[in-house]
């Protein structure tokens, strides 16, 4: 899988993460050292573009809410711990979408996998760029 | 029950998820699954493997045994290794209509698995390892003859 990084600025810049291919175990650890990356470098907020992304399993989820704790200055999980790598993100999370972390495009798939975990009421999901930009 | 392709044995790592998707695709196209019931056996033989590699095997190389089957309308992909015993049937099931903070710990992907599969067989190997057998139903194409 392949990640290319472009910072946008929109009303604040913006980290795309762009994701080809396919994402699994042997690979979601580099999807979050890569925001880490950029979050250490000062980036707050975190568009993930998965247009391009074929396929998601279930460490992509960890990936995913890795990155939504690193945005929010928290070191994430232990990341063998399954469900509960999630209770963090629910305990205090009062208006659902994390703030710093949007998805654009997941294709329908990756979709269903979000919503079967419950994670797609974690991750505001766009269909358009601009629009997900500009919403941080 | 009808052996769709010979099975792959290897040493896998989690370098190897991709290899063994391709395998089952590949597998499961032959066997003239419908296209859209093969992300579903992709996904549930991508956590199974992952599970097995990283709680049976602790991250390390181990043997893993993956092969494709055909019984009827129902595809299976039987999957066996050499780990400790571990019956991943057992777990059971996330309350969906919990909140996360209530939810039990552990298995995403046996979640997942049974989300898009139909059934989950599992048989402890008497000399030591795993048999774990993921079963979907239905999934064939169906032939149209022309009058």
């Amino acid at each position: 899988m392949e990640i290319l990084i472009e910072t946008v600025q929109g009303k604040v810049p913006v980290t795309v993460l762009e994701l080809h291919g396919e994402l699994d175990g042997s690979n979601f650890e580099k999807v979050i050292a890569q925001a880490k990356t950029c979050f250490e470098s000062g980036n707050r907020d975190f568009l993930i573009d998965m247009s391009d992304l074929t396929f998601m399993s279930s460490s992509g989820l960890v990936a995913l809410h890795s990155i939504a704790l690193i945005s929010r200055f928290e070191k994430p999980d232990d990341l063998e711990s399954g469900w509960s790598v999630f209770h963090s993100l629910d305990q205090d999370n009062d208006t659902g979408f994390q703030e710093h972390v949007k998805l654009l495009n997941p294709q329908p798939r990756i979709i269903q996998t979000l919503n079967k975990t419950g994670m797609n009421r974690f991750f505001e999901v766009f269909t358009d760029r601009q629009a997900a930009i500009a919403s941080f | 029950m009808v052996q769709v392709v010979a099975p792959i044995r290897l040493r896998a790592e989690l370098k190897d998820l991709k290899t063994i998707r391709q395998f089952v695709s590949e597998a499961a196209l032959r066997a003239k699954v419908e296209p859209t019931f093969v992300y579903d056996i992709l996904l549930a033989t991508t956590e199974a493997v992952t599970n097995i590699i990283v709680h049976g095997y602790k991250n390390k190389p181990g043997w893993i045994e993956v092969q494709v089957l055909r019984e009827d309308d129902a595809l299976w992909v039987v999957l066996r290794d050499e780990a400790k015993h571990f019956d991943p049937t057992f777990f059971p099931s996330p309350d969906l209509s919990s909140s996360l903070a209530d939810r039990q710990l552990g298995g995403m992907g046996i979640h997942l698995i049974r989300e898009h599969m139909d059934r989950l067989v599992y048989r402890a190997a008497p000399q030591g390892g795993n048999e774990l057998m993921l079963i979907k139903e239905n999934v064939f194409q169906k032939v149209t003859r022309e009058s």
